[in-house]
């Protein structure tokens, strides 16, 4: 659960998208379906997630699925943390 | 408030015409300011953010200036011919233009890369330099391009995902071609040249008075461990750094634009008297 939250915070903040935030859940699409959600966008929220948990992201590890929905990337952190 | 006006002009550096901003004070109570900007789309997304900070100093009796690298902005030449050792080399004359309209010393507010392009001021002129201020600064090189070669694999991946990997985009830089990345045309010199660049190269007769201010999600998370490995360094070897923090969004890298008038308030404090 706290994931969760946290991954959606970072997503506010990274795609500004102000109380819309509040309303994501781990069904919510992300590339495709936010609009925002462009290749800075991916970027800003794998560093942020880099530099939030301390971990390094290897390039070949992330596909256009981890991004899919908040769900997919959810798991994604999970499996690294 | 002092009233200032913006002068645009053209300077003539060792490759092409370089764009400047002006900011000219009526009255003038500080130092000069010298903006060295951030890299390619960083650059862009920050250009609000800097030429506000621009403006509010010179209502404060500082005369600012900003300008664009060879190959970027207003400046002639196009990215793709741009290198690090023409940005270093037009240096020079861009601070022999402050120096001359202004006979005092300097301040400096560097942005992200604009920081790594301090470790080439030469020495001549570091005695002219009182404060330095950096935003966020980028400790290596190496990690800017590798975060700048991530924005073609995210676009690679959103688009037509032809599994491009780090590896292809680094063979192909290392076999002397351009690569294209969101847009820009990077020059294989300009990648490894800055790829070779970190913050400790940096004299430390440059940082006699310089602030760290670093934009932080929230109070409990501080300035991350490895800047703060960079600074202790930097002032083992006799640099005089105090480190301020500023709760925000990293307005160079999120999708609209948001403005962090933390950040101006700081810098105000720190480069007027």
């Amino acid at each position: 659960m706290a994931v969760l939250d946290e991954v959606k915070s970072m997503l506010g903040d990274v795609l500004q998208i102000g109380d819309r935030t509040d309303t994501l859940t781990e069904a919510s699409g992300l590339i495709g379906v936010v609009p925002e959600f462009d290749s800075m966008a991916v970027v800003s929220v794998m560093t942020a997630i880099e530099e939030h948990y301390g971990i390094l992201i290897d390039d070949d590890e992330v596909s256009a699925e981890t991004f899919e929905t908040v769900g997919s990337l959810v798991s994604f952190v999970e499996s690294k943390i | 408030m002092i009233s200032y006006t913006r002068q645009p002009y053209y300077l003539e550096g060792t490759h092409g015409k370089l764009f400047c901003i002006y900011f000219s004070p009526s009255e003038i109570s500080q130092h000069p300011v010298l903006i060295f900007s951030p890299f390619a789309e960083e650059m862009n997304k920050s250009r609000r953010m800097l030429s506000q900070q621009a403006a509010q100093l010179a209502e404060m009796g500082a005369p600012v200036l900003m300008f664009d690298y060879f190959g970027t902005g207003d400046s002639e030449g196009d990215f793709a011919d741009a290198s690090w050792e023409i940005w270093v080399s037009d240096l020079s004359i861009i601070i022999n233009w402050l120096l001359e309209s202004n006979t005092t010393t300097f301040n400096i507010l560097a942005m992200r890369m604009g920081a790594l392009l301090t470790t080439r001021i030469s020495p001549s002129f570091h005695k002219f330099i009182n404060k330095v201020v950096y935003w966020q600064p980028v400790t290596s090189g190496e990690l800017l391009m590798s975060q700048f070669y991530r924005l073609k694999l995210a676009s690679d991946m959103l688009g037509k995902d032809s599994g491009l990997t780090l590896k292809d985009i680094k063979n192909q830089l290392q076999d002397n071609q351009h690569v294209e990345i969101a847009g820009y045309s990077l020059n294989p010199a300009l990648a490894q040249e800055l790829s070779n660049t970190k913050l400790q190269q940096i004299e430390s007769s440059v940082l006699k008075d310089a602030y760290w201010v670093e934009l932080i999600n929230s109070e409990e998370k501080p300035v991350p461990p490895a800047s703060q490995r960079v600074i202790d360094s930097l002032c083992e070897d006799g640099a005089n750094i105090h480190v301020k923090t500023v709760i925000g969004s990293q307005f160079w890298s999120v999708v609209e634009l948001v403005d962090v008038p933390q950040m101006h308030a700081i810098t105000n404090q720190l480069l007027t008297r």
